[in-house]
């Protein structure tokens, strides 16, 4: 079927057709089969608590499709959904702050001790890396840790960014540029170099 | 740091290996029952549309069952999915045309898409297609034992036990069934989570045979 970039460009047309049709649930299912492990991952990355994460998870469909037939295709449907889910995710971060405002650490998840998916080819020593960098990502502050999520897991310009977050594209440079360090430094701390 | 204007600051050191292991962090797999829950919520409380872009700006109130408050209480959270499913489950009625129909509980529910492609790969805007075109059926793939394609209810023109099936490929999290139209007729893709009996010859027959749960795409008409 050609590359992922052609399935991925196929499926969004399977879902804007659907949409066309009337199809709304339709869509939304469809968008639910593609996208739903991506939008649950940004979620728990952010939010850190498998419950909390999942709330998260179908509150941000919910709201894609009250607003999916008003949908303007100014970005691809994942682009769409993951902002969605991460304003959501940072709403629930926000919401624990407060309840655990005594806290001093009320921001930092533990993604290492959630189940993590299999990777059947995935070597001892990659996927050592990859629950480092999961621990390291979730000693940073939520904020920050959003916006290195969308820097380079979603390759998205620090000006789409800070249209997405309502923030100026300045101060989420600024943040990634920060976290960049401090993740390096965590990994050498464990042990592990990417 | 920006400035006072907010201009940009030169791009952070890259760090292309760390940020090349972020870029490949893979996806955690979502609890089960989550689409069902999903659904349920929708199917006992109709969405409010709202005039807007697809900005992804958050409400602070929400017309979802369980949207009620930016704060995703949990415990809050639970006890309204708790009652969703209850009510779903208590209420379910025949589906509604145009709506993906699903059976039996709510939780591990398999979910499809159809759609028709025309000769030049783009979708088809109406759910009619015509002879020569192909039918893209979707569905997750997580438990999922068998994808088919029925014509009028009652001959199965693909099945998809595996990705290896001809006409069958994994996409991602999903498993894809396509056919290419030689015959007119009513079209419906059907997925089941577990496996069932060859085709019987018709689906009423397929579907009500069995306690597997299942579920059944809007159907395109080939003319």
């Amino acid at each position: 079927m050609g590359s992922d970039r052609e399935a991925g460009d196929l499926a969004e047309a399977e879902v804007l057709a659907l949409l066309r049709n009337g199809d709304s649930r339709g869509a939304l299912t469809a968008l639910m089969t593609m996208h739903g492990q991506a939008v649950y991952s940004r979620c728990l990355r952010i939010v850190g608590e498998v419950g909390t994460a999942q709330d998260v998870l179908q509150h941000t469909f919910l709201d894609a499709f009250r607003d999916l037939e008003t949908f303007e295709q100014r970005s691809s449907f994942r682009t769409w959904l993951l902002g969605i889910a991460t304003h959501r995710s940072l709403d629930a971060v926000r919401a624990r702050r407060r309840r655990n405002a005594h806290l001093v650490d009320a921001d930092q998840v533990q993604i290492e001790d959630l189940a993590s998916p299999a990777i059947v080819s995935e070597t001892a020593e990659r996927a050592q890396r990859r629950r480092a960098l999961e621990a390291c990502l979730g000693k940073l502050d939520a904020n920050i840790r959003a916006a290195v999520l969308m820097r380079f897991q979603e390759e998205l310009t620090f000006e789409v960014m800070a249209e997405r977050l309502g923030e100026k594209a300045g101060t989420l440079q600024a943040r990634v540029a920060r976290a960049m360090p401090a993740l390096r430094k965590c990994l050498d701390g464990k042990g592990v170099a990417p | 740091m920006s400035g006072p204007t907010g201009e940009l600051d030169p791009e952070p050191e890259p760090d292309p290996a760390l940020e090349r292991e972020i870029h490949e962090l893979p996806d955690f797999e979502a609890p089960p029952g989550w689409q069902a829950a999903v659904n349920a919520a929708l199917d006992n409380k109709p969405a409010r549309r709202t005039p807007d872009r697809d900005r992804p700006v958050v409400p602070k109130t929400s017309a979802g069952v369980l949207a009620a408050k930016p704060v995703i209480g949990i415990a809050a959270g639970a006890a309204a999915l708790a009652a969703a499913m209850v009510i779903y489950l208590a209420t379910r009625r025949p589906p509604l045309e145009g709506v993906t129909a699903v059976k039996g509980p709510p939780r591990k529910v398999p979910t499809v898409a159809l759609i028709a492609l025309d000769g030049t790969g783009q979708a088809r805007s109406a759910a009619a297609a015509v002879i020569g075109d192909r039918l893209v059926a979707r569905a997750g793939s997580s438990g999922v034992a068998e994808l088919r394609i029925y014509r009028d209810d009652r001959d199965v023109v693909l099945r998809c036990r595996a990705a290896t099936d001809p006409g069958c490929r994994a996409d991602g999290k999903s498993i894809v069934g396509e056919h290419e139209v030689s015959a007119p007729g009513t079209y419906r893709a059907v997925v089941f989570v577990v496996r069932v009996p060859e085709p019987s010859g018709s689906l009423s027959v397929d579907l009500a045979g069995h306690d597997e749960r299942f579920s059944v795409s809007t159907p395109i008409v080939v003319e």
